[in-house]
């Protein structure tokens, strides 16, 4: 199915979320938060949330400082 | 003269009768608190469950004599002596996922202030949960010294991310580069506000490459 991630077309086979989130991080990046169609997608619903066609999904890194 | 007659025109009047609500009082939430005071905020909510230490001196707006002092109380201060006329809600205690929406419930826009990522996690996804047409800005990614250019605002939705997105505190933390992160916040949070069209950035493209 066609998705988007960061802005940018893709296509994927994967249904969960999860799993796609793990696919993407290959720089093994520790706290990543993700959204879902423009709404923030807790990660406790990662494992649970299923992909669909044309969803818009961005991800981004988490890392300390302040 | 007034504080604020330097002020953009057409500005102030709207901020003060805005609400914000700032998660941490360390380097960004003191220094996008002074700046958002300056700016003419009417309203803020702070929250730090920490006490001011000598190696928060090198970025965080205080001084010594503010060492063992409780950072809400010890910023409190300084804001009000900015601006007295400022309506300030002071919380000394630590937040967390449970109290994250009574804490800043009535703000109109939450400014992500704390250090440790996993506490930057919580706190979006808590106020998204409980707020989720109010923006967040949060910060990541502002530790090292200059390469201006790698910070960037992104945004996803009402969530407002500034920072470079890769530098970790591990590299040591540099008072410009974490003051300009957090006027960075603020800047976003003063134009989100003011009802402007924030300028955004795409996030980092490595992530939309397959393995």
């Amino acid at each position: 199915m066609k998705i988007k991630i960061n802005g940018r077309e893709t296509t994927t086979e994967t249904i969960v979320f999860a799993d796609f989130i793990s696919e993407i991080n290959t720089t093994g990046e520790k706290f990543l938060a993700a959204s879902l169609n423009s709404k923030i997608l807790p990660r406790d619903e990662w494992p649970e949330t299923r992909l669909n066609e044309g969803d818009s999904i961005e991800v981004f890194s988490i890392v300390g400082g302040g | 003269m007034g504080i604020f007659d330097r002020n953009v025109k057409g500005t102030t009047e709207i901020l003060a009768g805005k609400t914000i609500g700032i998660a941490g009082c360390g380097g960004l939430g003191s220094n996008a608190a002074v700046s958002l005071v300056r700016a003419g905020i009417g309203s803020l909510i702070i929250a730090d469950f920490d006490s001011v230490e000598e190696s928060n001196l090198n970025r965080q707006h205080f001084f010594q004599s503010d060492i063992g002092k409780p950072k809400a109380e010890a910023l409190a201060a300084y804001l009000k002596a900015i601006n007295p006329d400022l309506n300030l809600t002071v919380h000394n205690i630590r937040l967390d996922p449970g109290n994250i929406p009574a804490v800043f419930k009535g703000a109109d826009l939450l400014i992500e202030a704390f250090d440790k990522a996993e506490a930057k996690v919580f706190l979006i996804e808590s106020w998204c949960a409980a707020y989720p047409d109010k923006p967040i800005v949060c910060a990541s990614g502002l530790a090292g010294i200059g390469h201006l250019r790698s910070l960037k605002v992104r945004c996803t939705g009402n969530i407002y991310i500034v920072g470079d997105g890769t530098s970790d505190m591990t590299i040591g933390l540099n008072s410009a580069r974490v003051a300009i992160a957090a006027n960075m916040e603020a800047s976003v949070a003063i134009e989100l506000l003011l009802g402007k069209e924030v300028e955004t950035e795409l996030f980092r493209s490595e992530f939309s490459r397959r393995s």
